[in-house]
Protein backbone atom coordinates (compact mmCIF):
# COMPACT_ATOMS: atom_id res chain seq x y z
CA UNK A 1 0.00 0.00 0.00
CA UNK A 2 1.37 3.37 -1.03
CA UNK A 3 1.01 5.91 2.07
CA UNK A 4 0.98 8.94 -0.05
CA UNK A 5 -0.31 8.92 -3.71
CA UNK A 6 -0.69 11.96 -6.18
CA UNK A 7 -1.19 12.19 -9.69
CA UNK A 8 -0.84 14.71 -12.04
CA UNK A 9 -1.20 17.02 -8.63
CA UNK A 10 -0.70 20.90 -9.68
CA UNK A 11 -0.89 23.68 -7.08
CA UNK A 12 -0.55 27.34 -7.41
CA UNK A 13 0.77 29.69 -4.66
CA UNK A 14 1.34 32.87 -5.59
CA UNK A 15 3.68 33.23 -8.45
CA UNK A 16 4.76 29.56 -7.91
CA UNK A 17 3.61 26.47 -9.15
CA UNK A 18 3.70 22.71 -8.23
CA UNK A 19 3.56 20.71 -11.96
CA UNK A 20 2.62 17.72 -12.28
CA UNK A 21 3.47 16.12 -9.38
CA UNK A 22 3.01 12.24 -9.74
CA UNK A 23 4.19 9.68 -6.53
CA UNK A 24 3.64 7.01 -5.22
CA UNK A 25 5.37 6.29 -1.68
CA UNK A 26 5.67 2.87 -0.27
CA UNK A 27 4.38 2.81 3.50
CA UNK A 28 7.32 2.02 5.74
CA UNK A 29 10.07 3.94 3.65
CA UNK A 30 12.28 7.08 4.43
CA UNK A 31 11.90 9.23 1.43
CA UNK A 32 15.21 11.95 0.46
CA UNK A 33 13.36 15.16 -1.22
CA UNK A 34 16.54 16.59 -1.95
CA UNK A 35 16.10 20.12 -4.23
CA UNK A 36 17.91 24.09 -4.62
CA UNK A 37 16.37 26.92 -2.67
CA UNK A 38 13.35 28.00 -4.13
CA UNK A 39 12.75 24.47 -5.49
CA UNK A 40 9.72 23.86 -4.14
CA UNK A 41 10.25 21.33 -1.04
CA UNK A 42 8.42 23.28 1.36
CA UNK A 43 5.82 23.92 -0.73
CA UNK A 44 5.01 20.25 -1.16
CA UNK A 45 5.16 19.97 2.25
CA UNK A 46 2.47 22.15 2.61
CA UNK A 47 0.31 21.10 -0.40
CA UNK A 48 0.64 17.79 1.06
CA UNK A 49 -0.43 18.74 4.82
CA UNK A 50 -3.80 20.48 3.35
CA UNK A 51 -2.79 24.16 3.82
CA UNK A 52 -2.01 24.86 0.20
CA UNK A 53 -5.04 24.18 -1.37
CA UNK A 54 -4.23 22.23 -5.10
CA UNK A 55 -5.24 23.44 -7.79
CA UNK A 56 -6.25 20.42 -9.36
CA UNK A 57 -4.64 16.42 -9.65
CA UNK A 58 -5.62 13.70 -7.20
CA UNK A 59 -3.62 13.61 -3.88
CA UNK A 60 -4.56 10.57 -1.08
CA UNK A 61 -2.58 10.28 1.81
CA UNK A 62 -2.91 7.18 3.80
CA UNK A 63 -5.87 6.54 1.04
CA UNK A 64 -7.87 9.08 1.99
CA UNK A 65 -8.22 12.62 0.66
CA UNK A 66 -8.66 15.75 2.06
CA UNK A 67 -12.20 16.53 0.97
CA UNK A 68 -13.61 13.91 2.87
CA UNK A 69 -11.40 12.55 5.69
CA UNK A 70 -9.22 15.58 6.68
CA UNK A 71 -9.35 14.83 10.51
CA UNK A 72 -8.06 11.22 9.90
CA UNK A 73 -5.71 12.45 7.69
CA UNK A 74 -4.14 15.39 10.47
CA UNK A 75 -4.68 12.42 12.90
CA UNK A 76 -2.35 10.13 10.77
CA UNK A 77 0.41 12.69 9.41
CA UNK A 78 2.82 15.57 11.32
CA UNK A 79 4.92 18.04 10.11
CA UNK A 80 7.84 19.32 11.44
CA UNK A 81 9.10 22.82 9.32
CA UNK A 82 12.24 24.22 9.65
CA UNK A 83 11.29 26.55 11.67
CA UNK A 84 8.42 26.73 14.44
CA UNK A 85 5.75 28.85 12.81
CA UNK A 86 3.78 29.78 15.54
CA UNK A 87 3.77 32.31 18.39
CA UNK A 88 7.76 32.32 19.49
CA UNK A 89 6.42 34.17 22.82
CA UNK A 90 5.05 31.28 24.42
CA UNK A 91 6.54 28.92 26.33
CA UNK A 92 7.20 25.28 25.83
CA UNK A 93 4.79 24.19 28.10
CA UNK A 94 1.69 25.72 27.06
CA UNK A 95 2.86 24.35 23.73
CA UNK A 96 2.30 20.66 25.67
CA UNK A 97 -0.75 22.29 27.16
CA UNK A 98 -2.16 23.21 24.10
CA UNK A 99 -1.35 19.37 22.44
CA UNK A 100 -2.59 17.77 25.47
CA UNK A 101 -5.75 19.41 24.73
CA UNK A 102 -6.35 19.17 21.09
CA UNK A 103 -4.38 16.44 20.24
CA UNK A 104 -6.13 12.74 21.18
CA UNK A 105 -3.05 10.82 20.00
CA UNK A 106 -0.48 12.97 21.75
CA UNK A 107 1.52 10.67 23.92
CA UNK A 108 2.14 12.86 26.78
CA UNK A 109 4.82 10.17 29.07
CA UNK A 110 6.72 9.99 25.58
CA UNK A 111 7.16 13.45 25.67
CA UNK A 112 7.95 14.28 29.13
CA UNK A 113 10.34 11.38 28.39
CA UNK A 114 12.10 12.79 25.99
CA UNK A 115 12.12 16.46 26.59
CA UNK A 116 13.65 15.29 29.66
CA UNK A 117 16.14 13.02 28.34
CA UNK A 118 17.41 16.04 25.80
CA UNK A 119 17.29 18.44 28.28
CA UNK A 120 15.11 20.82 27.36
CA UNK A 121 13.53 23.76 29.56
CA UNK A 122 9.97 23.56 28.88
CA UNK A 123 9.88 27.06 31.40
CA UNK A 124 11.33 29.15 28.93
CA UNK A 125 9.97 31.13 25.96
CA UNK A 126 10.46 29.42 22.37
CA UNK A 127 12.52 32.87 21.44
CA UNK A 128 14.86 31.80 23.91
CA UNK A 129 15.87 28.47 23.03
CA UNK A 130 18.38 27.93 21.17
CA UNK A 131 18.05 26.47 17.45
CA UNK A 132 18.98 23.30 18.13
CA UNK A 133 16.59 22.75 21.40
CA UNK A 134 14.11 24.42 19.51
CA UNK A 135 14.45 21.95 16.77
CA UNK A 136 14.52 19.24 18.92
CA UNK A 137 11.15 19.89 20.88
CA UNK A 138 9.68 20.32 17.74
CA UNK A 139 10.74 16.90 16.75
CA UNK A 140 9.64 15.41 20.21
CA UNK A 141 6.22 16.78 19.71
CA UNK A 142 5.67 15.96 16.24
CA UNK A 143 7.33 11.61 16.88
CA UNK A 144 4.61 11.93 20.25
CA UNK A 145 1.79 12.22 17.94
CA UNK A 146 3.01 8.67 16.78
CA UNK A 147 2.25 9.48 13.10
CA UNK A 148 1.98 7.06 11.02
CA UNK A 149 3.57 9.21 7.89
CA UNK A 150 5.96 12.18 9.10
CA UNK A 151 6.69 15.19 6.84
CA UNK A 152 10.45 16.68 7.99
CA UNK A 153 11.55 19.69 6.18
CA UNK A 154 15.16 20.77 6.87
CA UNK A 155 15.38 19.18 10.31
CA UNK A 156 19.30 18.49 10.35
CA UNK A 157 20.03 22.18 8.81
CA UNK A 158 21.93 24.16 11.60
CA UNK A 159 22.28 21.95 14.05
CA UNK A 160 25.85 20.63 15.41
CA UNK A 161 26.78 17.09 14.66
CA UNK A 162 25.66 15.80 18.37
CA UNK A 163 22.78 16.85 18.25
CA UNK A 164 22.52 15.63 14.60
CA UNK A 165 23.08 12.14 15.52
CA UNK A 166 20.99 12.32 18.29
CA UNK A 167 18.00 13.16 15.74
CA UNK A 168 18.81 10.91 13.48
CA UNK A 169 18.51 8.31 16.08
CA UNK A 170 15.27 9.44 16.81
CA UNK A 171 13.96 9.08 13.40
CA UNK A 172 15.65 5.52 13.19
CA UNK A 173 13.60 4.52 16.84
CA UNK A 174 10.32 6.03 14.92
CA UNK A 175 11.01 3.68 11.41
CA UNK A 176 11.20 0.67 13.47
CA UNK A 177 7.79 0.80 13.35
CA UNK A 178 7.01 -0.90 9.62
CA UNK A 179 4.16 1.04 8.85
CA UNK A 180 5.17 4.09 9.28
CA UNK A 181 6.68 6.83 6.08
CA UNK A 182 8.85 9.67 6.62
CA UNK A 183 9.61 12.13 3.38
CA UNK A 184 12.57 14.01 4.82
CA UNK A 185 13.88 17.08 3.08
CA UNK A 186 17.54 18.00 3.27
CA UNK A 187 20.27 19.88 1.85
CA UNK A 188 22.63 17.54 3.03
CA UNK A 189 22.65 15.35 0.82
CA UNK A 190 25.14 12.80 2.74
CA UNK A 191 23.21 12.41 5.02
CA UNK A 192 19.89 11.12 2.89
CA UNK A 193 22.12 9.03 1.29
CA UNK A 194 22.66 7.55 5.04
CA UNK A 195 19.22 6.89 5.82
CA UNK A 196 16.88 7.56 3.24
CA UNK A 197 15.30 4.09 1.13
CA UNK A 198 13.44 6.27 -1.61
CA UNK A 199 15.53 9.74 -3.32
CA UNK A 200 13.73 12.54 -4.88
CA UNK A 201 14.66 15.25 -6.43
CA UNK A 202 12.72 18.69 -7.35
CA UNK A 203 13.46 21.88 -9.34
CA UNK A 204 11.54 24.24 -10.23
CA UNK A 205 8.39 22.98 -8.72
CA UNK A 206 8.63 19.48 -10.98
CA UNK A 207 9.43 16.52 -9.96
CA UNK A 208 12.90 15.48 -11.91
CA UNK A 209 13.63 12.03 -10.42
CA UNK A 210 12.03 9.65 -8.22
CA UNK A 211 13.55 6.82 -7.59
CA UNK A 212 15.05 3.84 -4.91
CA UNK A 213 18.16 5.23 -3.75
CA UNK A 214 20.59 1.45 -4.84
CA UNK A 215 18.61 1.38 -8.25
CA UNK A 216 20.14 5.59 -8.37
CA UNK A 217 22.82 4.75 -7.17
CA UNK A 218 23.55 1.96 -9.74
CA UNK A 219 22.50 4.10 -12.53
CA UNK A 220 24.87 6.60 -12.47
CA UNK A 221 28.60 6.62 -12.69
CA UNK A 222 31.53 10.04 -12.41
CA UNK A 223 34.09 9.59 -14.78
CA UNK A 224 36.55 13.04 -15.73
CA UNK A 225 37.82 13.31 -19.40
CA UNK A 226 40.24 15.17 -21.61
CA UNK A 227 37.76 18.35 -22.86
CA UNK A 228 38.60 17.14 -26.03
CA UNK A 229 37.26 13.68 -25.91
CA UNK A 230 34.22 13.14 -27.90
CA UNK A 231 32.62 11.14 -25.35
CA UNK A 232 32.15 13.94 -23.15
CA UNK A 233 29.01 13.88 -25.09
CA UNK A 234 27.91 11.03 -23.09
CA UNK A 235 28.25 13.09 -19.45
CA UNK A 236 25.00 14.58 -18.22
CA UNK A 237 25.88 18.33 -17.67
CA UNK A 238 29.22 18.30 -17.48
CA UNK A 239 31.74 20.71 -15.28
CA UNK A 240 35.26 21.66 -16.96
CA UNK A 241 37.14 21.03 -13.75
CA UNK A 242 41.53 21.07 -14.22
CA UNK A 243 41.95 17.35 -14.91
CA UNK A 244 39.71 17.91 -17.95
CA UNK A 245 35.76 17.73 -18.09
CA UNK A 246 33.46 15.74 -15.02
CA UNK A 247 30.33 14.87 -15.46
CA UNK A 248 27.76 11.89 -14.70
CA UNK A 249 27.34 9.37 -16.95
CA UNK A 250 24.35 6.57 -17.02
CA UNK A 251 26.27 2.73 -16.05
CA UNK A 252 24.88 1.78 -19.85
CA UNK A 253 27.36 4.02 -20.87
CA UNK A 254 29.90 2.88 -18.91
CA UNK A 255 31.01 -0.05 -21.23
CA UNK A 256 32.47 2.48 -23.42
CA UNK A 257 34.72 3.73 -21.10
CA UNK A 258 35.29 1.02 -18.66
CA UNK A 259 38.31 2.05 -15.92
CA UNK A 260 37.69 5.68 -16.09
CA UNK A 261 34.25 5.48 -14.13
CA UNK A 262 33.57 5.91 -9.94
CA UNK A 263 30.84 5.40 -8.52
CA UNK A 264 28.93 8.55 -8.08
CA UNK A 265 27.40 9.98 -4.79
CA UNK A 266 23.85 11.26 -4.26
CA UNK A 267 25.29 14.77 -4.10
CA UNK A 268 27.22 13.98 -7.61
CA UNK A 269 24.27 12.75 -9.56
CA UNK A 270 22.08 15.76 -7.48
CA UNK A 271 24.29 18.52 -8.68
CA UNK A 272 24.82 17.04 -12.14
CA UNK A 273 20.86 16.14 -12.49
CA UNK A 274 19.65 19.52 -11.28
CA UNK A 275 21.81 22.38 -12.37
CA UNK B 1 -14.19 24.37 30.41
CA UNK B 2 -11.11 22.44 28.63
CA UNK B 3 -12.88 23.43 25.51
CA UNK B 4 -13.50 26.91 26.43
CA UNK B 5 -9.97 27.53 26.39
CA UNK B 6 -9.22 25.63 23.62
CA UNK B 7 -10.52 28.78 21.55
CA UNK B 8 -8.42 30.86 23.53
CA UNK B 9 -5.17 29.17 22.79
CA UNK B 10 -5.32 28.75 19.05
CA UNK B 11 -5.43 32.34 19.33
CA UNK B 12 -2.40 32.04 21.16
CA UNK B 13 -0.81 29.62 18.97
CA UNK B 14 -0.46 32.47 16.42
CA UNK B 15 1.87 35.40 16.97
CA UNK B 16 0.65 38.74 15.53
CA UNK B 17 2.18 40.34 12.88
CA UNK B 18 1.86 42.88 10.42
CA UNK B 19 0.00 40.60 7.99
CA UNK B 20 -3.57 42.25 8.05
CA UNK B 21 -2.86 44.79 10.44
CA UNK B 22 -3.59 48.00 8.41
CA UNK B 23 -6.93 45.81 7.28
CA UNK B 24 -7.79 46.03 11.28
CA UNK B 25 -6.85 49.44 11.80
CA UNK B 26 -8.62 50.77 8.91
CA UNK B 27 -11.75 48.50 9.98
CA UNK B 28 -11.52 49.81 13.20
CA UNK B 29 -11.92 53.11 12.73
CA UNK B 30 -14.41 52.77 9.81
CA UNK B 31 -16.88 50.67 12.54
CA UNK B 32 -16.18 54.00 15.54
CA UNK B 33 -16.80 56.08 12.72
CA UNK B 34 -20.07 54.27 11.40
CA UNK B 35 -21.32 53.09 14.97
CA UNK B 36 -20.89 56.64 16.52
CA UNK B 37 -22.69 58.40 13.43
CA UNK B 38 -25.91 56.31 13.53
CA UNK B 39 -26.27 55.39 17.32
CA UNK B 40 -24.87 58.33 19.48
CA UNK B 41 -25.85 62.18 19.52
CA UNK B 42 -24.28 63.79 17.30
CA UNK B 43 -20.69 64.79 18.26
CA UNK B 44 -20.59 62.69 21.02
CA UNK B 45 -17.81 59.53 20.64
CA UNK B 46 -18.39 57.05 22.82
CA UNK B 47 -17.66 53.39 23.94
CA UNK B 48 -19.73 50.62 24.68
CA UNK B 49 -20.66 47.31 24.58
CA UNK B 50 -21.29 47.40 20.59
CA UNK B 51 -18.20 48.73 20.21
CA UNK B 52 -16.47 46.16 22.19
CA UNK B 53 -17.90 43.26 20.54
CA UNK B 54 -17.42 45.22 17.22
CA UNK B 55 -13.34 45.14 18.34
CA UNK B 56 -13.68 41.19 19.72
CA UNK B 57 -14.85 40.55 16.12
CA UNK B 58 -12.16 42.53 14.06
CA UNK B 59 -9.37 41.13 16.69
CA UNK B 60 -10.38 37.88 16.26
CA UNK B 61 -10.83 38.26 12.68
CA UNK B 62 -7.31 39.02 12.54
CA UNK B 63 -5.38 36.42 14.00
CA UNK B 64 -7.74 34.16 12.54
CA UNK B 65 -6.24 35.60 9.23
CA UNK B 66 -3.15 34.96 9.86
CA UNK B 67 -3.69 31.65 11.34
CA UNK B 68 -5.41 30.55 7.89
CA UNK B 69 -3.34 32.34 5.51
CA UNK B 70 0.44 30.93 7.22
CA UNK B 71 0.52 27.47 6.18
CA UNK B 72 2.77 26.21 8.70
CA UNK B 73 1.09 28.02 11.23
CA UNK B 74 0.52 25.13 14.35
CA UNK B 75 -2.90 25.02 14.04
CA UNK B 76 -2.48 22.41 10.91
CA UNK B 77 -0.71 20.41 13.16
CA UNK B 78 -4.06 19.84 14.96
CA UNK B 79 -7.07 17.19 13.87
CA UNK B 80 -9.46 19.66 13.04
CA UNK B 81 -10.91 20.04 9.99
CA UNK B 82 -11.57 23.10 7.89
CA UNK B 83 -15.46 23.34 9.06
CA UNK B 84 -14.20 23.22 12.86
CA UNK B 85 -11.07 25.85 12.47
CA UNK B 86 -13.87 27.95 11.08
CA UNK B 87 -16.52 26.93 14.15
CA UNK B 88 -13.51 27.94 16.67
CA UNK B 89 -13.17 31.06 14.94
CA UNK B 90 -16.59 32.24 15.10
CA UNK B 91 -16.76 31.34 18.89
CA UNK B 92 -13.41 33.10 19.59
CA UNK B 93 -15.30 36.22 19.20
CA UNK B 94 -17.66 35.29 21.80
CA UNK B 95 -14.98 34.03 23.76
CA UNK B 96 -12.96 37.36 23.67
CA UNK B 97 -15.66 39.56 23.90
CA UNK B 98 -16.81 37.95 26.76
CA UNK B 99 -13.57 37.56 28.75
CA UNK B 100 -12.92 41.15 27.85
CA UNK B 101 -16.06 42.21 29.16
CA UNK B 102 -15.33 40.32 32.45
CA UNK B 103 -12.19 41.52 32.42
CA UNK B 104 -13.91 45.64 32.68
CA UNK B 105 -16.59 44.76 34.89
CA UNK B 106 -13.87 43.32 37.67
CA UNK B 107 -11.62 45.95 36.28
CA UNK B 108 -14.48 48.43 37.33
CA UNK B 109 -15.68 47.07 40.84
CA UNK B 110 -12.52 47.52 41.55
CA UNK B 111 -12.17 51.41 40.55
CA UNK B 112 -14.97 52.39 41.85
CA UNK B 113 -13.98 50.68 45.10
CA UNK B 114 -11.19 52.25 45.28
CA UNK B 115 -13.58 56.09 44.10
CA UNK B 116 -15.75 54.35 47.13
CA UNK B 117 -12.71 54.24 49.72
CA UNK B 118 -10.48 57.29 48.48
CA UNK B 119 -13.27 59.53 47.61
CA UNK B 120 -16.65 61.04 48.79
CA UNK B 121 -18.84 58.05 47.02
CA UNK B 122 -20.12 57.44 43.72
CA UNK B 123 -22.22 60.47 42.12
CA UNK B 124 -25.55 58.95 41.22
CA UNK B 125 -27.39 61.59 39.42
CA UNK B 126 -26.61 59.96 35.65
CA UNK B 127 -29.25 57.73 34.72
CA UNK B 128 -28.73 55.45 31.61
CA UNK B 129 -32.41 54.58 30.62
CA UNK B 130 -32.08 50.90 28.20
CA UNK B 131 -35.10 50.06 26.73
CA UNK B 132 -35.89 46.88 25.62
CA UNK B 133 -36.01 47.67 21.80
CA UNK B 134 -32.77 49.38 21.98
CA UNK B 135 -31.38 46.68 23.40
CA UNK B 136 -33.02 44.32 20.77
CA UNK B 137 -31.84 46.35 17.87
CA UNK B 138 -27.73 46.99 19.48
CA UNK B 139 -27.86 42.83 19.66
CA UNK B 140 -29.01 42.30 16.23
CA UNK B 141 -26.86 45.18 15.00
CA UNK B 142 -23.80 43.50 16.56
CA UNK B 143 -24.57 40.10 15.23
CA UNK B 144 -25.28 41.53 11.53
CA UNK B 145 -21.85 42.93 11.60
CA UNK B 146 -20.74 39.73 12.82
CA UNK B 147 -22.14 38.02 10.14
CA UNK B 148 -21.40 40.01 7.29
CA UNK B 149 -17.71 41.20 8.73
CA UNK B 150 -16.06 37.41 9.68
CA UNK B 151 -16.09 35.36 6.04
CA UNK B 152 -12.89 38.67 5.65
CA UNK B 153 -10.97 36.34 7.67
CA UNK B 154 -10.61 32.89 5.46
CA UNK B 155 -9.95 34.95 2.01
CA UNK B 156 -6.40 33.81 0.59
CA UNK B 157 -6.71 37.21 -1.59
CA UNK B 158 -5.89 40.28 0.08
CA UNK B 159 -7.74 42.11 -2.53
CA UNK B 160 -10.97 40.60 -2.11
CA UNK B 161 -10.95 40.73 1.66
CA UNK B 162 -10.58 44.69 1.16
CA UNK B 163 -13.37 44.50 -1.47
CA UNK B 164 -15.84 42.28 1.06
CA UNK B 165 -15.24 44.26 3.54
CA UNK B 166 -15.83 47.43 1.56
CA UNK B 167 -19.20 45.95 0.33
CA UNK B 168 -19.72 45.07 4.22
CA UNK B 169 -19.94 48.60 5.29
CA UNK B 170 -21.86 49.91 2.54
CA UNK B 171 -24.57 47.05 3.40
CA UNK B 172 -24.13 47.99 7.25
CA UNK B 173 -24.67 51.70 6.09
CA UNK B 174 -28.10 51.03 3.59
CA UNK B 175 -29.26 49.10 6.71
CA UNK B 176 -29.47 51.73 8.79
CA UNK B 177 -30.12 54.27 6.60
CA UNK B 178 -32.99 51.86 5.06
CA UNK B 179 -34.08 51.73 9.27
CA UNK B 180 -34.18 55.48 9.32
CA UNK B 181 -36.10 56.03 6.81
CA UNK B 182 -38.90 53.57 8.03
CA UNK B 183 -38.87 55.19 11.36
CA UNK B 184 -38.88 58.66 10.35
CA UNK B 185 -39.97 58.80 6.31
CA UNK B 186 -36.82 60.90 5.52
CA UNK B 187 -33.38 59.89 5.09
CA UNK B 188 -32.32 62.84 8.25
CA UNK B 189 -30.37 61.98 10.98
CA UNK B 190 -31.23 65.04 13.32
CA UNK B 191 -31.06 62.66 16.23
CA UNK B 192 -29.78 58.93 17.10
CA UNK B 193 -31.36 55.77 15.96
CA UNK B 194 -31.71 54.39 18.59
CA UNK B 195 -33.57 57.82 19.63
CA UNK B 196 -36.02 57.32 16.61
CA UNK B 197 -36.68 53.60 17.35
CA UNK B 198 -37.59 54.36 21.15
CA UNK B 199 -40.14 57.47 20.10
CA UNK B 200 -41.37 55.28 17.21
CA UNK B 201 -44.57 53.07 17.28
CA UNK B 202 -42.83 50.53 14.86
CA UNK B 203 -39.84 50.40 17.04
CA UNK B 204 -40.08 47.15 18.71
CA UNK B 205 -41.14 45.38 15.48
CA UNK B 206 -38.02 46.61 14.14
CA UNK B 207 -35.77 45.64 16.84
CA UNK B 208 -37.22 42.03 16.31
CA UNK B 209 -36.73 42.31 12.54
CA UNK B 210 -33.66 43.35 12.45
CA UNK B 211 -32.84 40.39 14.84
CA UNK B 212 -34.16 37.54 12.61
CA UNK B 213 -32.31 39.12 9.95
CA UNK B 214 -28.95 39.15 11.89
CA UNK B 215 -29.28 35.30 13.03
CA UNK B 216 -30.10 34.29 9.15
CA UNK B 217 -27.09 36.49 8.06
CA UNK B 218 -24.79 34.42 10.58
CA UNK B 219 -25.94 31.09 9.53
CA UNK B 220 -25.21 32.53 5.94
CA UNK B 221 -21.94 33.45 7.01
CA UNK B 222 -20.74 30.56 8.65
CA UNK B 223 -21.45 28.74 5.19
CA UNK B 224 -19.90 30.90 3.02
CA UNK B 225 -16.89 30.96 5.25
CA UNK B 226 -16.78 27.03 5.25
CA UNK B 227 -17.03 27.04 1.65
CA UNK B 228 -13.90 29.37 1.61
CA UNK B 229 -11.68 27.19 3.32
CA UNK B 230 -13.57 23.67 1.93
CA UNK B 231 -11.16 21.18 -0.28
CA UNK B 232 -11.86 20.61 -3.86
Amino acid sequence: MNSIETKQLYAKIGDFTLNDINLAIPEGSIVGLVGKNGAGKTTLFKTLNGTYLKTSGEMHIGGMNYRNAEKEIRMAMAVMYDRFGGNQYIKGKLLRKIYLQSHPKFDIEMFDDLVHKYGIDLKKKLMNLSFGMQKKLMLILTLSLHPKILLLDEPLIGIDPIDKQEFIRLIQNYMENEQHTIILSSHQVDDLQKIADYILFINEGEIVLFEDKETLLEEYRMLTLPKEDQRVELMINPTPTSLGMQGLIRSRDEKELEDKVKRASLEQIFIHICR
Amino acid sequence: MKKLFRFYNILRLTAPTKKGLVFLIVNGIILTVIYNRFFTDSGVYQFDFVLLFGLSVLVVSYYAYIAHSTADNPIYQLPWTAKERVLYTYLNVIFVFFSILIGLILFGYLMMGLFVLLGDGLDSGNDVSVSLRSSLYLIGYSTLFFAIYMPTSFYKNIKRRYVHSFIAWITLVVVNFIVVFILSGNLNLSSSLLIQLNSSSSGLGIAIGMLVVSVLALYVSYDASKRLVKYK
